[in-house]
């Protein structure tokens, strides 16, 4: 049996997420999770197959022609066939926006347990004992796989700790790269990408939320438009940039650029001043490398506590505009 | 034109002593059940192509009599037929399974499913379906543009704050975004009325033949529920709001000063 990982690529170079798997497969026995193999487009790594065949034991790039790069019907149809050919295997994904359409969609194909939004794995002796969030994020439940026939699990992002993908101290290894052409067979019959969707307007350089050293985040905490100018009024006192949660930008309260998590920026910066955020799974993948992340939220249970470096149990409306008020004394 | 919304009814205030594996489901005790957020947006999305392509609309729900209640929200909505399938379970397959075989019946060309569950927050129901059904299949559907007899247009989001401008074939299952469109306001009353229409129980979960692809991705055990391990890792910083506001400034003046 081989652990077969997609290799997804995060604004041009190999998803840290990928090397986490990667390192956390290593500490396995190679008895129990057999060879790590790398399944990738190769145009997406042009450059980087020093990187990858570093990671892995074996690694596949897979030629894709342009109009498909986009396609998610036609990386299933490869993935799946690529998996039946080394069958039974366990398959890997990140939980991204691609690993959640793809992951299903591979295990029911090839019929074998599918565990997605995976926090934590092991492999046993004919079982992976896996945990994943539920309720919000609130609960963790944990599962028993049977992985006999194989296994497809996609892994919840900046859930795994480790680090040093390529595994044992020291060790060198080079991947034999296969570079696969592509097969018709693989062509999508039931959809068409026409391309990107460009973001109307463009963005402020201003707002540009991936380069900020401060930024002050607003959740679904902030009630409603009437109070976005109030956490404006913050944000420029203390000289950073707003950011937003999805629930934010659903709500139209700010647009989408402003946006931190899978569906919208992942950002890293020096403080993150989390207001009235939950921090829920698809938000906390956006912005949990910040090196120092501060909440402020009345739900002392609130599982961004978990994750921030400092908490305050308070409500936003009374932290706000005493923030607003020593800044401005201050200065 | 037929449209088709799955929706779920979920419990969102729950803590570790209301949630349990039992006979290797989950069961939750808590009382009151509300619609899942994702699948309200998919009701919205149902309720747009209605009054844009004269669509005929269903609801259906996977559950036990008290996840009525997202079928009732489905109604007051505008909704045309809503169904429910009775049985109680957390396995997304099973619920898929159920699901697909209600679809088959009614023929829809578009299926509308929120991306997400605030419970289970697996993302599976909707690809499966697709998978069980033949159909193409839209993940994270932001937009439907246009559609037509054979064909539907959509926006969908890739990550990293990119979307697709795609084009997929009819039948299509689309996992719908949260913010596809505003959440509309139904009123108390107009939920309380709707709650005297009937509900048309379709089937039993145990009565349903699945597929042997369905037994086989459920091929796992629930063994427990627990809190996230490991306490807060944060500092909570004490005192009045005065005290509070005065500690983060301190903080954001240690570390951003010193770059």
């Amino acid at each position: 049996m081989k652990s077969i990982i997609y290799v997804e690529p995060s604004e041009g170079k190999v998803d840290p997420n990928v090397k986490k798997i990667v390192a956390r497969l290593r500490k396995i026995p190679a008895e129990r999770r057999g060879l790590i193999k790398g399944i990738t487009l190769s145009h997406n790594f042009k450059n980087r197959e020093e990187e990858l065949r570093e990671l892995f034991d074996e690694l596949v790039a897979v030629e894709v022609p342009e109009e498909y790069l986009y396609n998610t019907e036609v990386m299933a149809n490869l993935l799946t066939d690529l998996l039946e050919a080394d069958s039974p295997a366990l398959l890997f994904l990140v939980f991204s926006h691609l690993g959640m359409e793809l992951a299903p969609t591979a295990g029911m194909r090839l019929g074998v347990p599918t565990v997605t939004g995976c926090t934590d794995f092991n492999i046993e002796d004919g079982t992976a004992e896996v945990r994943r969030l539920v309720y919000g994020s609130k609960l963790t439940i944990s599962l028993s796989v049977d992985i006999s026939r194989g296994g497809v699990f996609s892994i919840q992002r900046g859930s795994l700790k480790e680090t040093g993908a390529a595994g044992t101290a020291g060790a060198v290894r080079e991947a034999s790269l296969s570079a696969l052409p592509w097969d018709k067979k693989w062509a999508a019959r039931k959809s068409k990408v026409l391309g990107l969707v460009a973001e109307e307007g463009g963005i402020p350089e201003q707002e540009d939320i991936t380069k900020a050293p401060l930024l002050v985040s607003v959740g679904r905490g902030v009630g409603g438009p009437d109070n976005i100018p109030l956490i404006r009024t913050l944000t420029d006192c203390l000289k950073g940039t707003l950011s937003c949660s999805r629930p934010v930008v659903d709500n139209n309260w700010l647009p989408h650029h402003h946006q931190v998590g899978t569906s919208g920026k992942t950002v890293s910066p020096t403080i993150y001043l989390a207001l009235g955020i939950s921090g829920q799974g698809n938000h906390v993948a956006g912005m949990d490398t910040s090196r120092i992340i501060i909440a402020v939220n009345k739900d002392p249970g609130a599982p961004i506590f978990k994750i921030a470096h400092y908490g305050v149990v308070d409500d936003l409306f009374q932290i706000v505009p005493e923030l607003i008020k020593q800044t401005e004394v201050g200065s | 034109m037929r449209v088709a919304v799955c929706c779920k009814a979920v419990a969102t205030d729950v803590t570790a002593d209301s949630v349990s594996v039992v006979d290797g489901d989950l069961r939750c005790n808590v009382g009151e059940l509300y619609i899942n957020e994702f699948d309200e947006y998919a009701l919205e999305a149902a309720m747009a192509l209605k009054k844009t392509y004269s669509a005929e609309t269903f609801a259906v729900t996977v559950g036990s009599l008290r996840s009525q209640e997202a079928l009732y929200m489905a109604l007051a909505k505008g909704i045309d037929n809503v169904a429910r399938i009775n049985g109680d379970t957390s396995h997304p397959e099973l619920v898929a399974g159920a699901l697909i075989s209600f679809l088959k019946e009614i023929g829809p060309q578009i299926i509308l499913v929120g991306v997400q569950s605030e419970d289970w927050m697996g993302s599976e129901v909707g690809p499966y379906i697709a998978e069980g059904l033949g159909a193409s299949l839209g993940f994270a559907v932001v937009e439907i543009t246009e559609l037509n007899d054979s064909q539907v247009r959509v926006k969908k989001e890739i990550g990293g704050g990119d979307k697709t401008d795609v084009i997929l074939t009819l039948p299509a299952v689309l996992c719908v975004q949260s913010g596809i469109h505003q959440l509309q306001y139904v009123s108390a009353l107009r939920r309380r009325k709707v709650r005297d229409l009937p509900v048309k129980m379709w089937g039993k979960l145990e009565d349903i033949a699945l597929p042997d692809n369905i037994k086989g991705i459920m091929n796992y055990r629930m063994k427990e529920v627990a809190a996230p391990e490991g306490e807060s890792q944060a500092v909570m910083i004490p005192g009045d709001k005065s005290e509070k506001a005065k500690a983060i400034l301190e903080i954001l003046k240690k570390n951003l000063s010193a770059g």
